[in-house]
C-alpha cells in the first residue's frame, strides 16, 4: 500500500532534530549577542593596545619624561624619534610631546616629535594617536631622580629620568586604564 | 492521491543551513580572538624573555667575558650565545664596550668631518649612511671632574636609516659597526681586549700600522699560558699595566698619550629575538665607568 503520510517516527525524528537545532539556535543567538556587546570595547581594546605599545616603546627608548600639568600627556626626551613615513624607530635624539589637544571639538591624543640633534633640520612633525582620550598621565614609584634643569622644568611640572617601570593612566570615553609596564 | 507537503523537511533544511552560517560567524569570532589572545601572550613572553636576560646577565657580564678568556686563553670582547625561552629564541650578543673605539672620543680629538671620513674609511659598506648628528649640548651627568663630552649617544646619531642587522652584521671585512663603536663609555680603551682596527680608529693620529700590530701582538701574549719571558732591558719595567704592554711593544715614550686601560666597566647587551614572522632588536647599556653617575640606557626597535 502507498503512503500518503509521513510515519510517527520520522515526524518524532524530525520534531527532534527541530529542537536540537533550536537549541543550537539559541546558543547562538546569546553568544553573538554576547559578542556584539564586547565588540565596542573590543575595538576599543585593540586601539589601547597600541596605543600603550607606542608609549611602552617612546618609554623605554627615552631618557628623561616630564608629565604636562593637568593630565595633559606628557614630554619625553631620549632616542625616542620614529621615522615619519614608516614609523619605525630611528634611534636619533629627539623630544616627543604627547598632549591631548582639541581638534574639530574632540579631544584627540597627538604625538609630536622634533629631532634635538639637528638644530638645522627639527623635522617636526604630528601624529593622530587615538580620539575621545580624556587625560594622559604617567607616574612612578620609587628610583626616578628629577632633572635639575630649568630650561626641561617648565610650567608646574618637574622632569625625572625614566625609571624601570612606570604606572600608565589613560582616561577612555568608558574606563580608565592604570597599568605598570617595565622598560628596562 | 494528495500531494505530500515536506513542511517539515524544508523547515529542517533551513535552520540547519541557518544554524552552519550562525555556527560560522561565531567560529570565526573564537578564531580573531584566539589568535589575538596567542599574540598577546608572545609578545608578553618576549618582553618579559628580554627584561629577564637583560637584568640576568648584563650585570654579571665582566664576569662572563673573564671567564670565557680563561677558558679560551684569548681575548674576549664579545660573547654570542642563543638560549629558548619557552617557543621563542633569544640571541644574545654580550659585548664590552671599553673594547670599542668611542666616536665621542674620536669627536673630541678632531672634528665631525674628520670623524665622519674616519668612520667611512674604516666602515665603507655603510659609508653612505654615516651622518653625524651630534646634540648641541653634551647629555653628561654634572660632575666636577674631567669627563669626555657625549655628544653622540647612539647609533641612529652616526648612522642614518640603518636597519640593526646592518649594525650587526660585518659586510665585505669590514667589522661590524656594534663590534668596532661605541657611545657610552668615558672614552677609555681596554687593551686587554680592544680589536686592531678599534685601537687603530680611535688612535689614528697617534699610532701607525706598525704600532697597532706590535700593541695586539704584545697584548695576545699576555693571554698565553707558555709565552716567552719578556726580555730583560735596561730600564726597569713600569708598575703600570698600560705603560708596561706599551714597553714590551716597543712604542715610543712620545706616543704614550693614548685612550687605553686594563679594565672594563661598561658592558652591552643586544637581544635579537626571533620568531617566523620578524626579529625583534633590543639594546641594554649598562655603563659604570662614572663610579657618581652608573647610567644604564635602553634602545629597542
Amino acid at each position: 500500500m502507498k503512503r500518503n503520510a509521513f510515519t510517527l517516527l520520522e515526524l518524532l525524528l524530525a520534531n527532534m532534530l527541530v529542537a536540537i537545532l533550536l537549541a543550537a539556535l539559541f546558543l547562538v543567538i546569546s553568544s553573538l549577542s554576547r559578542e556584539k556587546k564586547s565588540l565596542a570595547p573590543g575595538q576599543q581594546q585593540d586601539s589601547t593596545g597600541s596605543i600603550l605599545n607606542l608609549l611602552r616603546q617612546d618609554l623605554s627608548n627615552s631618557e628623561s619624561a616630564r608629565p604636562l600639568p593637568n593630565q595633559r600627556g606628557m614630554i619625553l626626551t631620549g632616542h625616542v624619534s620614529l621615522d615619519p613615513k614608516s614609523l619605525t624607530p630611528t634611534d636619533r635624539r629627539a623630544r616627543v610631546i604627547y598632549e591631548i589637544r582639541r581638534r574639530a571639538g574632540t579631544l584627540c591624543l597627538i604625538r609630536e616629535q622634533t629631532y634635538i640633534d639637528d638644530a638645522a633640520k627639527p623635522l617636526r612633525w604630528e601624529e593622530l594617536i587615538a580620539t575621545n582620550v580624556t587625560f594622559l598621565a604617567i607616574s612612578s614609584a620609587n628610583e626616578s631622580q628629577p632633572i635639575d634643569d630649568e630650561a626641561v622644568n617648565i610650567d608646574d611640572t618637574t622632569a625625572f629620568t625614566v625609571p624601570s617601570s612606570v604606572t600608565i593612566h589613560l582616561g577612555l570615553p568608558h574606563r580608565t586604564i592604570d597599568q605598570e609596564i617595565f622598560l628596562r | 492521491m494528495r500531494k505530500r507537503r515536506g513542511y517539515i523537511l524544508v523547515a529542517t533544511l533551513a535552520l540547519l543551513v541557518l544554524s552552519a552560517t550562525l555556527l560560522v560567524t561565531l567560529a570565526r569570532f573564537a578564531i580573531d580572538r584566539s589568535m589575538k589572545a596567542r599574540q598577546s601572550q608572545e609578545d608578553l613572553q618576549r618582553r618579559w624573555g628580554q627584561l629577564s636576560c637583560q637584568r640576568a646577565i648584563l650585570p654579571h657580564a665582566e664576569t662572563i667575558l673573564i671567564q670565557q678568556e680563561k677558558r679560551h686563553q684569548r681575548p674576549f670582547p664579545i660573547y654570542r650565545a642563543t638560549i629558548q625561552l619557552g617557543a621563542q629564541y633569544f640571541d644574545l650578543v654580550l659585548s664590552d664596550e671599553q673594547a670599542k673605539a668611542n666616536v665621542n672620543a674620536v669627536l673630541d680629538l678632531t672634528d665631525k668631518q674628520r670623524t665622519e671620513s674616519q668612520l667611512r674609511s674604516t666602515l665603507s659598506p655603510l659609508s653612505s649612511h654615516i651622518h653625524l648628528h651630534p646634540s648641541l649640548v653634551p647629555t653628561s651627568a654634572p660632575t666636577t671632574r674631567p669627563i669626555l663630552p657625549r655628544y653622540l649617544n647612539s647609533f641612529g646619531q652616526v648612522f642614518e636609516s640603518t636597519a640593526p642587522q646592518n649594525l650587526l652584521t660585518s659586510q665585505f671585512a669590514a667589522p661590524a659597526p656594534a663590534d668596532l663603536l661605541t657611545f657610552w663609555t668615558d672614552g677609555q680603551m681596554n687593551i686587554r681586549r680592544c680589536s686592531a682596527s678599534s685601537l687603530a680608529l680611535l688612535n689614528s693620529s697617534i699610532l701607525t700600522q706598525l704600532d697597532v700590530r706590535r700593541l695586539i701582538e704584545a697584548r695576545n701574549n699576555l693571554y698565553l699560558k707558555n709565552s716567552s719571558p719578556i726580555q730583560p732591558s735596561a730600564n726597569p719595567l713600569p708598575v703600570d699595566p698600560v705603560r708596561r704592554l706599551l714597553n714590551q711593544a716597543q712604542i715610543p715614550p712620545n706616543k704614550a698619550n693614548l685612550h687605553l686601560t686594563t679594565t672594563s666597566k661598561s658592558h652591552s647587551l643586544w637581544i635579537i629575538v626571533r620568531d617566523p614572522c620578524r626579529q625583534w632588536y633590543s639594546l641594554g647599556v649598562l655603563d659604570q665607568t662614572d663610579q657618581d653617575h652608573p647610567r644604564s640606557n635602553s634602545f629597542i626597535w
